[in-house]
């Protein structure tokens, strides 16, 4: 017979129960929009989290002083044999080609001065490439000058919690910032930032790293910095700038290289996991959805009874009659699964409109998945009431009224 | 041509076998008019359904044509339905989201028969029965009459050799029956082997072939074995 009047018959058979019929689709529907839904939740998470982390440059190794025997993330390493310098950060510029860009960090803390106001804040020592590797943008004036490794001029760039605080109102730029015992002028204010790996970076002050680690009385730098162009060559660049330092460290190895690279691979593994979760939940109300078209078809086979007996008294074969009821489950789950993806790309966009940070979207695979899904219940689960329908003796069927 | 030799048909009803058809040995040529008479349970039924391969004796041998009806696949069964034999039954079984044309047309779309040839068939078979007027209603919007009619221009759509009928007039009043009746015959009378169940005298002695069981045997059997007439009229009366 011709597959379009099977589709027909079937269909028809469908519209002949609208209110059944509309109840399965329902169910169908919900459980295809919420395996969407759910999953592009997840797959929104994910890429809100790693969309942060790349934010804090991706391309980024930091070392720092001192080894550490376990691979722990810790940034804060006890016992330092030998200085890391800002000679070993020139070195590494000058010897590591990899090296794009390396901006040593100098860390301390001071009490900052403006006028009758004062409050305690973490002062950075830095280079001009610290704004670019850490993707540091201005809200007014400049960052610091290029050049001023060694130099260190008397001049500072503020955060903005700091600008808030000790500014108010009034502009900072070319005003004086007494920290600690030595005025520097104001040649720039950072955009707000917000906390990163710990640290609330709108409670910081930029300094010339010469100058902060004179005001700190310092040898030691707080950690070097290092971009390379791309992902891939961190681990060429973490064993180039590893073999430098323990050449010029007396032949040991007394430095610790960190990447973000594991953070974010954790994390993106862990999100992965949570849609999975997700998804995996969804499937269940998919399930739950099939159950209930298997419910719904074996309602219609056995109200239908007497149609099946006549249909075989025609001579319709018993594939056939499996066939028509098949295709009406693909029918339900089709147009369920059609609907359902309406509805989660509606409820997509109204997630979006109401949170615009936050990038919900489903993963590429979601779709076909969730329809394939539906469409393979929608079968799976009508295939026990067509063979109850096809194994109907025509007679006992016909006998009924 | 039917040949039954020696059928019988067992059911079983919870710990008892009840014996539904016994021996029962039948020949039914081509272009017959037969009517099996009985008391309710008498088997009449059971032996119509042997007869149309909806049902499988559990002894004796059924020849149609030749062919060991026991030894065909289910599958093989479905054909013959299809093409070889209508059914006409008390209750007239049609689907009630279905028009009399959708009726009349659904053994086609099954057997996947060219639309328009579909149409053309449909047209013929309402016309048939005159009902022609009628194609577009549903079941219930026609009459216990005319739907025995759509299912006779359903049973004779796809050109059947054999046409069974079971209690076709046990629903309706003389008239409509007369009108049935009528219809049946002239199928008949076109060279389709006819069949009827009944336990209406009147109509049972229309047929030339007549047989009356009792228990599942065959108790009376009159006017059998005639070579069938090629085209004559089928009122014996």
């Amino acid at each position: 017979m011709r597959f379009l009047d099977l589709a027909r018959f079937s269909a028809g058979a469908l519209r002949g129960h609208r209110l059944r019929t509309a109840l399965s689709l329902t169910g169908v529907s919900i459980g295809v929009a919420s395996v969407v839904l759910l999953t592009a939740l997840g797959e929104g998470a994910r890429r809100y989290v790693t969309g942060e982390f790349a934010s804090l440059g991706s391309n980024l190794l930091i070392v720092f002083p001192g080894k550490t025997e376990t691979t722990g993330l810790s940034p804060f390493v006890t016992g330092a044999p030998h200085d890391l310098t800002l000679d070993d950060a020139e070195a590494i510029a000058r010897r590591v080609p990899l090296a794009r860009r390396v901006a040593p960090v100098a860390f301390g803390g001071a009490v900052a001065r403006y006028g009758d106001r004062s409050r305690d804040v973490g002062v950075w020592g830095a280079t001009s490439d610290l704004a670019v590797v850490r993707k540091i943008r201005l809200a007014s004036g400049r960052y610091l000058p290029e050049g001023e490794a060694s130099r260190g001029q008397r001049v500072c760039v503020l955060g903005a919690k700091i600008r808030d605080e000790l500014f108010g109102a009034t502009s900072p730029l070319g005003e004086f910032l007494r920290l600690g015992d030595e005025r520097f002028r104001v040649i720039g204010v950072m955009v707000p930032r917000g906390l990163s790996m710990g640290a609330d970076l709108d409670e910081m002050v930029h300094v010339p790293v010469s100058r902060a680690m004179q005001m700190f009385n310092r040898t030691s730098l707080f950690r070097v910095l290092i971009e390379v162009s791309s992902h891939e060559e961190i681990p060429r660049a973490k064993l180039a700038v590893i073999r430098l330092m323990t050449e010029r460290h007396g032949g040991e190895e007394d430095v610790t290289i960190w990447t973000q690279d594991s953070v974010v691979a954790t994390f993106s593994r862990i999100l992965a996991l949570l849609t999975a979760t997700l998804a995996g939940i969804a499937a269940v109300s998919l399930t739950v959805a099939g159950v209930g078209i298997m419910n719904v078809m074996l309602v219609s086979v056995s109200e239908r009874t007497r149609e099946i007996g006549l249909l075989k008294a025609l001579g319709v074969t018993a594939r056939q009659v499996v066939a028509a009821f098949l295709v009406e489950a693909a029918i339900i789950s089709t147009a369920g699964g059609a609907a359902g993806l309406a509805a989660a790309s509606a409820g997509a966009w109204l997630l979006r409109a109401l949170y615009p940070s936050f990038p919900v979207r489903a993963p590429e695979w979601a779709i076909p998945a969730a329809v394939g899904l539906a469409l393979g219940v929608g079968l799976l689960f009508g295939v026990l009431p067509a063979r109850r329908a096809a194994r109907l003796e025509p007679i006992a069927a016909l006998a009924r009224r | 041509m039917i040949e039954l030799e020696g059928i019988g048909r067992d059911f079983s009803v919870g710990e008892d076998t009840v014996h539904a058809l016994s021996g029962i040995d039948l020949v039914i040529p081509d272009g017959d008019y037969v009517s099996l008479m009985g008391p309710s349970g008498s088997g009449k039924s059971t032996l119509l359904h042997i007869i149309g391969c909806l049902d499988r004796p559990t002894a004796g041998s059924y020849r149609l044509d030749g062919r060991e009806a026991s030894q065909l696949s289910e599958e093989e069964l479905s054909r013959i339905r299809r093409h070889q034999i209508g059914f006409v039954f008390q209750f007239y079984h049609l689907v009630p989201r279905l028009s009399a044309a959708g009726n009349v047309e659904l053994p086609m779309i099954f057997a996947g028969v060219d639309p328009k040839e579909r149409a053309r068939r449909v047209a013929e078979a309402l016309e048939t029965v005159g009902l022609s007027s009628r194609a577009r209603h549903r079941s219930e919007q026609l009459s216990g009459g005319e739907r025995q009619r759509v299912a006779i221009a359903r049973a004779i759509v796809m050109g059947p050799k054999i046409l069974l009928a079971d209690e076709p007039t046990g629903n309706l009043d003389t008239t409509a029956g007369a009108e049935i009746v009528r219809h049946l015959e002239k199928e008949n009378a076109r060279g389709l082997t006819l069949v009827v169940v009944t336990h209406d005298h009147d109509l049972g002695r229309r047929a030339r072939h007549r047989l009356q069981l009792v228990d599942g045997k065959i108790v009376s059997e009159e006017g059998a074995l005639r070579p069938a007439p090629a085209a004559a009229g089928g009122a014996a009366g």
